[in-house]
């Protein structure tokens, strides 16, 4: 049985409804890290500061099988809940 | 450089960096001008390996913690790139790492995770390994303290707050326990020891204990773990 | 880089425009003599020695002090002792505020006695523990910061209406004071933490913030009904001015440092005393951790006392002349002009600001950069002393005509940016108005309004930290507008237009 660390990177607020649907999906528990986000856009003249958004970082370890099963979850979710798109990554882990 | 859209078919890399605080956003601005889509930073804290500074209390030194997305093809270059720029090579400059990456998915456009076909690799087992331990707030320190009495550098601790196993309950509000994250990268062969000996420490095999993941690291910059043995 | 070279950088990025500025003046528009400008130096070089030491401390001693007595209290689970504990610690650190003393003193001195200065520090304490009290119900109850702040804004009008103009200046001037350098970064970590450790859902990210504004308006409240209550026949008199010279410049600092040594002392140890009691009955660290916060709070301590004996014995005479000097060049833009720059260079000084704008960035993962904030404070705080010079030279310009507009604008404009600015705007308010305005803006204008007929000293200076304290609230306001405006658009849109997605 393969282990994996997913890490869900969604804007600042969101957290707690990706931990909502992994929940749901099965997961056991997640751990939330607050971050900010890089500025793509291109900052010219005064007032010229980059704004680089706040996000939440949501970790859950758990197996293949449960996190194919969150992640169908919180793609339901998100398509029809969230105004915001998030990206998530998954690590193999030992 | 134009972004390109990162599928898990070019076969990705998570590229984590480790610096002091205030450059952050620099790593930041170079993940965007190297056309990365997706990169995110966060504040730890790290600590000095010297007697003298750790009897007067100020071992401390505020860092930061970028995650970047990167297609595993162009790895070795971009390291490079982040090396010219904020030279690792150097002691005390900070550390870079790829993580390969299992998989991705976007959450709106996504309906099931693009699992990495060239991630075949990922369970081979390379010359370091990423640790990241999490507990209750308050025990990160003593993480940090059993890896180094055991002989291990220390580690960056993490802020963060869980939503797992016991409710806690204040004032007729379930509220979110605050926990920390202690991410050390150690070489392989002695992975599982550690591992062991904070698991047996801390008590981590117990539920609620806190959890601990080891993941493979392809490749590092800036680490200078044999000169830490001593220390 | 240790966290002490990092402060020490920071410090000297901080005090080195102060040094300039002064330096500059010297040499070009005014002339000072060699002693003074002497003690000038020597002040600047101990407060960069100073502040990056009480820096460190407040890192690793006040602040986490201030945290785990907040843990302490919400883990006992009860409203009341939470809420009450709120405003022991409140009253506790204002009544131990040096400043707070020596504006009650003067207060009675210029009274001709009739002010009772013990009375007036009793109720500032009260009423900033009070409304330190309500301001974690505040935090408990998820009320929005900006309707709690219209309430005790609506207070304060109608008690202004009741309270004589002179009293007005000294009202917000007792604010101002009640945040000193320990208080700030305490009653900050208090509620930072009792924020984090109750949060159960998004809506509660960093409500914490606030917590100055609510505590200083608490003074403000205290001293007004005080004001009512109290017949305290016209002000008359000046300021007795504070000598601090001897015939030796270095003598001079160390004779005046036992004196903030000893204020230092009150300060903070009624809070380590209370803290450690707390502490061995439950929490029970262990000793390694316990060694590091009494390390810490020894240099918090030796560092306030180093930084407060630089700028006290070696700002005050050397700005009070500058302002003197420019005055009488009899050209009134040159003063609103100076006394703009001296607004400026002051808050990166003030160590309370950088205390504030680190939890700020630690708390928003660097979203809001502590650059950013201090920047816009600096603007703000130099419009407040231009106006407060303005007023110097038209004595036609009151205190409310400033002050009503701008506490209006702070309100509407809290209605409309983000939460955490309007937090932010409240407590920086509270933090500008600091040690370094006392001895170096204070000085300035009461220099200036020496030397102008029809100025008077007491009304005018009184004037000036109301003004410091309200200007922030707008320019950090407007900050948020700003920051809301350039937030990158939704990511989905983003993504879709710059990457072809790929289907499966």
């Amino acid at each position: 049985m393969d282990n994996f660390t997913m890490l869900a990177i969604v804007p600042l607020g969101y957290a707690d409804k990706v931990i909502a649907a992994a929940n749901e999906a099965g997961a056991s528990g997640a751990t939330i890290f607050r971050a900010r986000g890089a500025d793509h856009t291109h900052a010219e003249g005064f007032l010229s500061f980059k704004v680089e958004p706040e996000e939440e970082i949501v970790l859950i370890a758990a197996t293949g099988e449960v996190i194919n099963a969150i992640c169908a979850k919180i793609h339901e979710k998100f398509e029809k809940d969230s105004a915001r798109d998030g990206s998530i990554y998954i690590l193999p882990a030992r | 450089m134009a972004r390109q859209e990162l599928t898990a078919e070019m076969g990705l890399s998570l590229l984590v960096v480790v610096v002091n605080r205030g450059k952050g956003s620099k790593v930041l601005n170079f993940a965007c001008e190297k056309g990365a889509n997706d990169a995110s930073c966060l504040f730890g804290t790290g600590t000095v390996n010297s007697r003298m500074l750790q009897m007067l209390e100020m071992n401390d030194v505020d860092k930061e913690v970028i995650l970047i997305v990167v297609p595993t093809a162009r790895e070795t270059e971009i390291l490079n790139q982040l090396n010219m720029k904020f030279h690792f090579e150097r002691k005390n400059h900070g550390i870079a790492f790829t993580v390969p990456l299992a998989g991705i998915m976007k959450m709106k456009r996504d309906t099931s995770v693009r699992w990495s076909h060239t991630g075949e690799s990922q369970h081979t087992q390379g010359d370091y390994v990423a640790l990241l331990t999490i507990v209750d707030k308050g025990k990160a320190a003593s993480v940090v303290q059993i890896s180094q009495t055991a002989g291990y550098f220390g580690g960056t601790i993490i802020r963060a707050r869980g939503s797992a196993g016991k409710l806690n309950v204040v004032l007729d509000m379930i509220v979110e326990p605050e926990k920390e994250a202690v991410l050390m990268v150690v070489e392989g062969a002695r992975a599982n020891h550690l591992a062991a000996l904070l698991k047996q420490q801390l008590h981590l095999d117990q539920p609620n204990r806190g959890i601990l993941i080891q993941m493979g690291v392809s490749q590092t910059m800036g680490l200078f773990q044999t000169d830490q043995h001593e220390g | 880089m240790n966290l002490f070279a990092s402060k020490l950088k920071e410090v000297l990025v901080s005090v080195l425009p102060i040094t300039a500025l002064a330096l500059i003046l010297n040499f070009t528009l005014t002339p000072m003599d060699a002693r003074i400008v002497t003690k000038f130096l020597v002040g600047s070089l101990l407060m960069i020695i100073g502040m990056p030491v009480f820096l460190l401390g407040v890192d690793i001693s006040i602040t986490p002090i201030g945290e785990q007595i907040s843990e302490v209290l919400v883990k006992s689970n009860k409203l009341w002792l939470i809420l009450l504990g709120g405003s022991f610690f409140g009253f506790v650190v204002t009544i131990a505020e040096p400043d707070l003393h020596i504006l009650a003193n003067q207060l009675k001195t210029i009274t001709s006695g009739r002010f009772d200065s013990n009375l007036m520090v009793g109720c500032v304490s009260a009423g900033v523990g009070a409304l330190i009290s309500l301001g974690i119900y505040r935090i408990l109850k998820n009320i929005r910061l900006n309707r709690f702040m219209t309430v005790v804004y609506l207070i304060i009008l109608i008690l202004g209406f009741f309270t004589r103009p002179d009293f007005l200046g000294i009202a917000f001037d007792a604010s101002g004071n009640t945040t000193g350098s320990v208080s700030v970064p305490f009653i900050l970590a208090l509620a930072m933490g009792i924020s984090r450790m109750t949060r159960s859902n998004e809506k509660e990210e960093n409500d914490g913030f606030g917590i100055l504004g609510i505590a200083s308006s608490g003074a403000i409240v205290a001293v007004m009904v005080q004001g009512l209550f109290s017949d305290t026949g016209p002000i008359a008199g000046s300021l007795p001015v504070i000598e601090l010279t001897t015939n030796h410049v270095l003598l001079d600092f160390i004779v005046n440092c036992p004196q903030y040594a000893r204020d230092t002392l009150i300060v903070i140890l009624p809070i380590l005393i209370i803290y450690l009691m707390i502490e061995r009955i439950w929490i029970k660290m262990p000793l390694r951790k316990l060694r590091r916060l009494l390390v810490g709070s020894v240099y918090t301590y030796i560092g306030l006392v180093i930084f407060l004996t630089g700028i006290n014995v070696g700002f005050l005479d050397a700005s009070r002349l500058v302002g003197y000097q420019i005055a009488a060049f009899d050209k009134p833009w040159l003063l609103v002009l100076i006394g703009m720059l001296f607004g400026v260079i002051t808050i990166p000084a003030e160590p309370s600001v950088h205390v504030l704008t680190r939890q700020i960035e630690d708390n928003t993962a660097g979203s809001i950069k502590a650059i950013t904030v201090m920047v816009t404070l600096c603007i703000g705080v130099a419009v407040a002393v231009s106006l407060s010079m303005l007023r110097i030279l038209i004595p036609e310009l009151q205190l409310w005509h400033v002050l009503l507009p701008g506490m209006i604008i702070a309100i509407i404009l809290s209605y409309t940016a983000p939460d955490i600015f309007t937090g932010i705007a409240f407590d920086s308010g509270g933090v500008a108005a600091g040690t370094m305005t006392s001895v170096f803006i204070l000085p300035f204008a009461q220099g200036a309004a020496e030397f102008i007929p029809g100025a008077s000293i007491i009304l005018d200076s009184f004037g000036i930290i109301a003004l410091i304290a309200m200007t922030p609230l707008v320019a950090l306001q407007v900050l948020g507008l700003i920051y809301r405006m350039k937030t990158p658009p939704l990511l989905s849109e983003e993504s879709a237009m710059n990457t072809g997605v790929v289907e499966d």
